[in-house]
């Protein structure tokens, strides 16, 4: 049996006020892209969608809608849960915590990576300091540097926070 | 033909004199013809260069007969000092340039990281570093669209990232950014806790109204998501709590980085 659910009309109704909380009131999903929020704000409140589903709920087109759940597959905060004997395939979103903070929780090597380009960057100044530094602009740009540079350990103890809030929550 | 050695002299004079013009960022030649024009019009004018250059062509009859090949030296020499000049000039912005756009790159990747998409976090990554911006300075400095610069643009001011201000006598506002990073970071640490504090506040209250509708298709599930999505909030909020506790924003507040 499938495990999708119909949503009686009231239910719908609140779904809706609830999805448009999500990506127009809470401000919990700055600057994500609107298609991407939209699919992913559904599975926060259905949990199992198809295709079909997702076209009906979102009036997204179906090329959109294949893209989108693609990169949700990708990122880990989707996966296929099932096929039925049509072929239709149902996605399921389980963890509702994991899709709010999925970006910053898949970064954690991204981060490292940041980290080692910014060192190169700082290296990069300070080999052409002589030359730069009367320039209009340069003083701004070691304050932002210098500051992104102290940011990246402080991801890190973010990350490390952030991980151990989820396996509290799981264990 | 005049001496060679006058010309030198001569030379040497306007490079000095044109130098001081540099100093003060003007290097046209009209600036110049101006300031000479100004000079020999006004008895008090106290440019001793000016007046030495004027005595030096005076005293040189040779100099004085082909005052056009003269004029025709000072603007060639005005010209290619002021290229030189204005040449330099690019040359050093480019090599600006090059770090505002490599700093702009880790915004976006940072931004990334957040699941922002690059418009956003291109454009937060120029006012970071120029503070204040027109529409048109962000158009020109990013080359994205004027719709998707005017749509983030009133995103980030309704978030209080910026401020915008009219431009007297204009139609155009200036954008800044709220301060400096200090007041960035506490406002924007402010900002995620109330967001937090309404998002619980809205879920809440749709909790309790969905409990009317127990026996309807879909409460269960949905009541299940909305309780997860409470518990979301509650890491959510220790998160923020401890970003606004740690010593990085309390340095950047005390205006130590």
């Amino acid at each position: 049996m499938s495990k999708i659910q119909e949503f009686d009309e009231e239910i719908e109704t609140m779904e809706k006020e609830i999805v448009d909380f999500l990506l127009n009131k809470s401000y919990l999903f700055t600057g994500q892209k609107s298609t991407f929020m939209m699919i992913k704000a559904y599975f926060l409140t259905r949990k199992h969608l198809t295709q079909e589903m997702i076209k009906n709920l979102t009036g997204l087109s179906r090329g959109t809608i294949s893209q989108e759940l693609n990169r949700l597959v990708r990122e880990g905060i989707i996966h296929k849960s099932d096929v039925s004997s049509t072929g239709e395939i149902t996605y399921t979103l389980d963890s509702v915590e994991f899709a709010f903070v999925h970006a910053f929780y898949n970064a954690q090597k991204e981060i490292v990576e940041f980290g080692k380009k910014l060192t190169e960057l700082k290296h990069d100044i300070q080999e052409r300091k002589e030359n730069l530094k009367d320039l209009k602009g340069f003083d701004k740009i070691n304050q932002v540097v210098n500051l992104l540079t102290v940011s990246v350990p402080f991801s890190l103890k973010l990350y490390n926070m952030l991980e151990k809030e989820f396996s509290d929550l799981k264990g | 033909m005049v001496v060679s050695e006058n010309i030198k002299e001569f030379n040497r004079l306007v490079e000095e004199i044109f130098q001081d013009y540099i100093e003060k960022g003007d290097f046209e030649i009209n600036v110049f013809k101006e300031e000479l024009r100004a000079f020999v019009s006004n008895p008090l004018s106290s440019d001793k260069r000016l007046y030495k250059l004027i005595t030096y062509i005076h005293n040189n009859k040779k100099i004085f007969e082909k005052f056009d090949f003269l004029w025709s030296q000072i603007e060639d020499l005005i010209y290619e000092k002021s290229l030189e000049d204005k040449i330099k000039k690019k040359l050093d912005q480019g090599k600006i340039k090059e770090f505002e756009d490599r700093l702009i790159n880790f915004f976006v990747k940072a931004g990334q990281l957040k699941g922002q998409n690059v418009t956003f976090s291109t454009i937060i990554g120029c006012f970071l570093i120029h503070n204040s911006l027109t529409q048109d300075q962000v158009r020109e400095l990013t080359g994205f669209s004027k719709g998707s610069v005017s749509t983030n643009l009133n995103a980030l001011e309704e978030y209080g990232f910026l401020k915008k201000k009219l431009i007297k006598g204009t139609r155009k506002y200036l954008y800044s950014f709220g301060g400096d990073f200090s007041r960035l970071s506490a406002n924007t640490g402010a900002f995620k806790k109330e967001v937090n504090e309404k998002a619980k506040k809205f879920f809440q209250s749709k909790i309790k109204e969905l409990n009317e509708f127990k026996d309807k298709k879909g409460y269960k599930i949905l009541s299940e998501r909305l309780s997860d999505i409470m518990k979301f909030l509650e890491i959510h909020k220790k998160l923020i709590d401890h970003i606004m506790d740690s010593e990085f924003i309390k340095n950047i507040e005390s205006g130590k980085l």
